[in-house]
């Protein structure tokens, strides 16, 4: 059982007061649900953090390279050139491959 | 002192040339680099960067050029160093400070890092107007972005801030943008750069930094991969300046049209192009080709995601022009990663969508607030009766 954090003496008033502040909340929460936001902004965050993270100690940069942005796990996925895929790609499907140019 | 336009000293585009010609894979352009790294040396006669350049092997040394043009920097600098001498002797600040500036200008103008930066210091001190020295402030950045050295760019920068932020006009405050929207491209902050492009957009004058026509490519191509939707119609697609420089920059159009209109497999092409065409051979975005290409293709598969509950691999694969097996891989990559919100069942080859932490967490704060409101009311219903 939560504790409840209300402490006003019960009356008519209050009793009314945790249904409707229960139904604002619970309209609130079907807004809130923008779910490409929530995914860009989180991004973002992370990415900022490591590169003010990178930018404030400016004498340890250099070790490794100096990367002022977040080294992203994905960048040590080496794959080949996206256009290189693609083109494989294109050539599997048969699909016309004469928009891609060097 | 009146307004004069922003030099383009240290010449950028040279910076640019001589990073393609650092480049085997673009061997295809470096006769054009070659020719407008030369054309450009001479014009700034740039011997201190030439020797630079040479240094790497991508041009040989050329003596005879190479010692006329030292023979004129020293020339040069002679004459500045006599009028500073005269200024110092006989005349006043603004006399000392103009000759200062001017011998600022010229070591920047020639390549000659060290001693530049040496030299717009010492100026930005002397000088006494809060405009000229916003304008100092903003050669150290170019500086800065011309030898690639970050820590220059971000003293700089925020010395430029500083300075505005005491009374800087309009017109410096919109050119600043451009420079930190550059910096912050170059470090891969593309929504903040993205943000003070499009802010920059109707005023740009910083043709001193970038030409207008690589500004509005850099706008789009930040933009495209960070702003929503709708954002990208309103503040992009529809924005008088871009549409005006698309059909220039045929490439880009095809990026967000395509992006836009969910023409995926269109989409897919123009977006390989623009790696090759844009991304790679760019000085500032080059290390960031990949994760770009990566970050625009994960953007594409949740915007044809978001329509659907399930749908086959099939009809994604042909959405999008590629291979069943590639976009399962593809998928099982960035939902391994946390980075797309579905499920695949490979054996009825099926996509099904899901939203597992928002929804959990939305069911979560109805147990736990439900749960308090029960409270409450047995609580209520104890004084009650």
């Amino acid at each position: 059982m939560s504790e409840s954090t209300s402490t006003t003496k019960p009356g008519s008033t209050v009793a009314n007061q945790p249904i409707e502040d229960a139904q604002p909340q619970l309209g609130v929460l079907e807004e809130d649900d923008e779910f490409e936001e929530f995914e860009v902004q989180d991004w973002d965050d992370s990415q900022t953090d490591l590169a003010h993270l990178g930018g404030a100690a400016p004498g340890a940069a250099k070790s490794g390279g100096d990367k002022l942005w977040e080294d992203n796990w994905d960048d040590d996925d080496i794959e080949e050139e996206f256009s290189v895929q693609l083109r494989n790609e294109l050539a599997k499907t048969g699909k016309d491959s004469e928009a891609m140019q060097h | 002192m009146a307004e004069e336009t922003v030099l383009p000293i240290p010449n950028l585009s040279l910076a640019q040339d001589f990073f393609i010609l650092k480049q085997p894979a673009f061997d295809h352009l470096h006769e054009h680099a070659r020719h407008d790294l030369l054309a450009g040396i001479e014009a700034d006669k740039m011997a201190p960067y030439y020797r630079l350049v040479a240094s790497t092997d991508v041009l040989p040394l050329d003596d005879t050029l190479v010692t006329r043009m030292e023979k004129e920097n020293g020339e040069e600098l002679e004459a500045i160093e006599k009028r500073l001498k005269d200024a110092e002797e006989t005349e006043g600040e603004s006399e000392i400070s103009d000759a200062l500036r001017a011998k600022a200008t010229y070591l920047t103008r020639t390549g000659e890092k060290e001693k530049a930066v040496e030299a717009q210091k010492l100026a930005l001190e002397k000088t006494p107007g809060l405009g000229a020295r916003i304008d100092i402030a903003l050669t150290l950045v170019r500086i800065g972005f011309f030898f690639g050295d970050h820590q220059l760019v971000i003293a700089y920068l925020a010395q430029a801030d500083a300075l505005i932020e005491e009374g800087g006009d309009w017109d410096r405050r919109n050119r600043l943008k451009v420079y930190r929207g550059l910096h912050l491209l170059s470090i891969r902050q593309f929504k903040e750069a993205g943000e003070l492009f499009i802010d920059a957009l109707s005023t740009f004058t910083a043709t001193e930094l970038v030409p207008y026509h690589d500004f509005v490519a850099l706008t789009i191509v930040t933009s495209a991969l960070t702003l929503s939707r709708v954002d990208l119609k309103k503040k992009i697609i529809a924005a008088p300046e871009v549409n005006q420089a698309l059909p220039e920059l045929p490439v880009l159009a095809d990026l967000i049209k395509s992006l836009y209109d969910c023409h995926y497999d269109k989409f897919f092409v123009a977006l390989a192009t623009l790696e090759q065409t844009h991304l790679l051979p760019s000085r500032f975005l080059s290390p960031h080709t990949r994760f770009y290409v990566r970050e625009m293709r994960i953007l594409a598969y949740t915007q044809l995601l978001e329509s659907y509950r399930s749908l086959t691999l099939e009809s994604l694969s042909g959405a999008f022009g590629v291979t069943v097996d590639f976009v399962d891989n593809e998928l099982s990559r960035f939902i391994a990663s946390g980075r797309l919100h579905a499920t695949i069942d490979k054996v009825n080859g099926v996509v099904e969508t899901n939203r597992p932490s928002l929804k959990n967490a939305q069911c979560d704060t109805v147990v736990r607030k439900g749960d308090i409101l029960l409270n409450n009311v047995q609580r209520l219903s104890k004084v009650l009766y």
